[in-house]
């Protein structure tokens, strides 16, 4: 019997752990956070815009289109002097729980990035909400009119942002990737850019004059300097950079046909690996890079029989000289007129060299300037596609 | 807070003392007693928002010279 | 004898493992790779190195006094009243220090990284009552527990299989950057987690067959050295050394990278799933030490009447010695536990009583 009451007791003790579902959400009560952008206003504050789903609008939304149907997601911004803040007035406006855990994107404004990432991302890193693979961006404006534009295809903007990164047709940086970019001496951030473009217009049936959508667009990337933006890369330099940084999984080269220069072939990348061979005598600094390239001619504008083997080494160099063109042009942009190292050819010298990088490391960006750089591309064309000559090639 | 904490200390008592005074193991009570003495003198103050002095200061200061070979 | 139960070697392999491995795998990478950065991963191979002295140093000791625990074979070798004084030691600053800080542990990770509007304390007295109740029935039940819940480890290998995508080789680059002495350095933390392994002498006189004990202790040095090692290289290969040193358990956020097609993600459930059921398992070694010790050192028929008291006396520990709050509790993890510990406690004090055994004569032969 004591003991029986000895139980009692401590079972009551346990009321205590009672409240147990303190942390508890439930989705109705959540505002999912699907993108996020920061902006540096004009008095000098950080404004916090997010993009939050409407998950009751998530059947329809995306197939209805523009036909007058509700955007499955609400924007909504708040400024403050932090982001914590920030968010703090946004929770005054959302009647819900702020929920980071699937905020695709995270996208900057310009004047922001080039107040600098400092006053950002520490917010994003240390809370357990956000997640370390939230695509991150720099947007040519205002990451508030990124986030306010509409997509066709996915649901919500940020959703389509973050499936354009995805798709790897441009240079994709997840939030933990710019951080350990930032960490390290050996290599400057770049970051994907992101702008507001008039696209396609929605079509079917009952839609006499579909208003022109703004959507978001790739365009080239960020380069930085530490945490604060300096200059634009566009998409064309942006090519080179990722010959040189080893990322480029898609993509064509297009170069003149061997017999007929003033039309184009196409060549489809299918793998491509860059290697950086610093060397270093303890004065004179170059580079070796090789790039290898492998793809397939999928195009061709010319008349000509491309199916011989000297014309496919013929293309073959053509690309080679074309890809060692694209990483020049980025290389002397970022050498010449940036002075900083995009590409981690510090991370490369530093993997080598490693009692040298001490001395070079805190004034790496001049010695990077300064340093030669030789290109070497061998590239490969593998498969021709189903045809062998133009199918509208007439008898000769 | 306190009154939970005091229900749980009686609570223990009375779940392992009667069985130890039926079996006359009074060297077990004895250890019993001393070791939830000890625990209530480390968690009532605590509850009590009285600050006890923290061990492993001293033992911080202690091991000083090594820890700072460690850095 | 207080003890009854038996276990065979392979359960005492699996305790032991559960024993060191749950804190280490989240705590340790950060602690390391500060100094060694991308080095880390030798260092923990030096501390696995160390962990294997330690552990033959522990095991030879013991089995030079058969069927007799840590605190029964120091009465013997150092006489009764000095004998008494260092299980003393043991109890309060060794097992009962551990126990708490692990406590300590269980509830900031969980407060910090799952739950953060759930008070501390709830944590604490949930996972040392749950591990008291395992105490409680005995050394059998709390291998039974550990053997049921330990494939959750194993699934850590796989989440850590599904981050290679994310992984690249390149960020190991250059080894031995800084050169030897930061590797042997930050070897010092996880040699303190390996030597924990001092507990076995408290597990051996209940092997079914103590002459396997030099096996046992091999191989859960070796088994908790592996994953160690996996575990800093999973963060090491996907943050690169700057990063990693800057989480608070690089692990975890680890896992979070994990995205397979984005599908197949948000998986760090699993280390809190390792971690929660790890951290019952490794807060019970203690307990079960600290009762134990306590028992055998004030001669006690029974060693149970004692385990609510101590599971008291753990929480308030827990809060008491461990700091007031997170920086306080990382910070007195290298400058305090290692230091101390791993001197004192799993090297010097075992090193002490073998040689005076050796001196006196005491105990028989162990090879």
């Amino acid at each position: 019997m004591r003991k029986k009451i000895a139980i009692l007791l401590l079972l009551f003790f346990l009321i205590g752990l009672l409240g147990g579902c303190w942390s508890r959400r439930e989705i109705t009560e959540v505002a999912i956070i699907m993108g996020t952008g920061v902006d540096w206003t004009a008095d000098d504050r950080i404004r916090l815009t997010v993009q939050i789903a409407k998950p009751g609008d998530f059947g329809a939304g995306g197939e209805a289109g523009a036909g007058g149907k509700e955007p499955p997601a609400w924007v909504v911004w708040a400024e403050g002097k932090t982001i914590e803040e920030a968010e703090r007035y946004l929770a005054m406006k959302v009647p819900r729980d702020i929920y980071w855990g699937h905020s695709v994107i995270l996208v900057l404004g310009e004047e922001m990035a080039k107040k600098g990432t400092g006053m950002v991302t520490n917010f994003f890193h240390r809370s357990r909400g956000p997640r370390e693979t939230m695509w991150f961006m720099v947007t040519r404006g205002e990451a508030k009119d990124i986030l306010e534009t509409h997509s066709e295809l996915a649901k919500t903007s940020a959703q389509a942002a973050g499936f354009l990164t995805r798709m790897e047709t441009s240079y994709a940086v997840q939030s933990r990737e710019f951080a350990e970019m930032l960490a390290s001496k050996g290599v400057q951030p770049v970051v994907t850019g992101v702008e507001v473009k008039e696209t396609g217009k929605a079509h079917g049936p009952g839609q006499e004059n579909p208003p022109v959508e703004k959507e978001v667009k790739l365009s080239g990337v960020a380069v930085f300097k530490e945490d604060k933006l300096i200059k634009w890369l566009d998409e064309h330099e942006t090519r080179g950079l990722l010959w040189l940084k080893g990322e480029v999984k898609k993509g064509a080269v297009t170069v003149p046909s061997p017999g007929e220069p003033e039309k184009e072939v196409s060549i489809k990348i299918r793998r491509s690996s860059t290697k950086i061979v610093p060397e270093y005598d303890g004065e004179n600094l170059w580079f070796n890079v090789m790039i290898n390239v492998e793809g397939d001619m999928v195009e061709q504008q010319s008349r000509e029989d491309l199916a011989k083997p000297e014309k496919i080494k013929a293309l073959e160099s053509a690309m080679a000289g074309e890809i060692k063109a694209r990483a020049a042009e980025a290389l002397e942009k970022a050498q010449r007129e940036y002075g900083v190292d995009i590409f981690g050819f510090g991370d490369a010298f530093h993997r080598k060299y490693k009692k040298e990088w001490r001395e070079l490391k805190n004034r790496w960006d001049e010695e990077f300037s300064r340093a030669d750089v030789n290109i070497a591309v061998e590239a490969h064309v593998r498969e021709i596609g189903l045809l062998t000559t133009r199918a509208s090639t007439p008898e000769e | 807070m306190i009154v939970l904490l005091i229900m749980a200390f009686i609570g223990i008592v009375l779940f392992e003392a009667p069985g130890l005074i039926k079996k006359k193991m009074w060297r077990e009570l004895a250890a019993f007693s001393l070791y939830l003495s000890i625990g209530m003198a480390l968690s009532i103050p605590q509850v009590l928002g009285i600050t006890l002095p923290n061990p492993t200061k001293a033992i911080e200061a202690l091991v000083k010279p090594i820890s700072e070979l460690l850095k | 004898m207080p003890e009854k139960g038996k276990i065979d070697s392979k359960q005492a392999v699996l305790l032991m493992i559960s024993m060191i491995l749950p804190t280490a795998i989240l705590t340790i990478p950060a602690v390391t790779v500060k100094t060694a950065r991308q080095d880390a991963w030798l260092s923990v191979m030096v501390a696995t190195l160390a962990g294997l002295l330690i552990a033959r140093l522990v095991v030879s000791l013991s089995l030079r006094f058969p069927g007799q625990t840590l605190f029964e074979f120091s009465e013997e070798i150092l006489g009764k009243a000095l004998g008494k004084m260092v299980g003393f030691l043991y109890i309060w600053l060794f097992f009962l220090y551990i126990g708490s800080g692990v406590v300590r542990e269980f509830g900031v990770f969980l407060v910090t990284a799952v739950m953060p509007a759930t008070p501390i304390i709830v944590f604490l007295i949930v996972v040392t009552a749950v591990a008291g109740y395992a105490v409680r029935n005995g050394l059998e039940v709390l291998c039974r527990f550990n053997q049921l819940f330990i494939p959750v480890t194993g699934l850590l290998v796989i989440v850590f299989l599904l981050s290679t995508l994310d992984m690249k080789l390149d960020r190991l680059l250059p080894v031995f950057d800084a050169g030897l002495a930061p590797i042997v350095k930050s070897a010092v933390t996880p040699t303190m987690w390996l030597g924990e392994i001092v507990t076995l002498a408290m597990i051996i006189p209940y092997l079914s067959k103590p002459k396997e004990a030099h096996r046992v202790a091999v191989l859960s040095i070796l088994i908790t050295g592996f994953f160690l090692t996996a575990s800093i290289m999973e963060a090491l290969l996907i943050f690169g050394p700057n990063l990693t040193g800057h989480w608070i358990f690089p692990t975890f956020n680890a896992t979070r990278v994990v995205s397979i097609a984005n599908f197949l993600e948000r998986l760090e459930f699993i280390v809190i799933m390792a971690w929660v059921l790890g951290g019952i398992v490794k807060v019970g070694v203690f307990y079960y030490a600290v009762v134990l010790g306590s028992a055998q050192c004030l001669g006690l028929r029974d060693y149970r009447p004692l385990v609510l008291p101590v599971g008291v006396i753990l929480v308030a520990l827990s809060i008491l010695l461990h700091g007031e709050n997170i920086v306080e509790v990382l910070h007195y993890i290298p400058h305090v536990e290692v230091p101390f510990l791993l001197i004192v406690f799993e090297v010097g004090i075992p090193l002490l009583l073998l040689i005076v055994a050796l001196v006196r004569g005491k105990g028989g032969k162990s090879n």
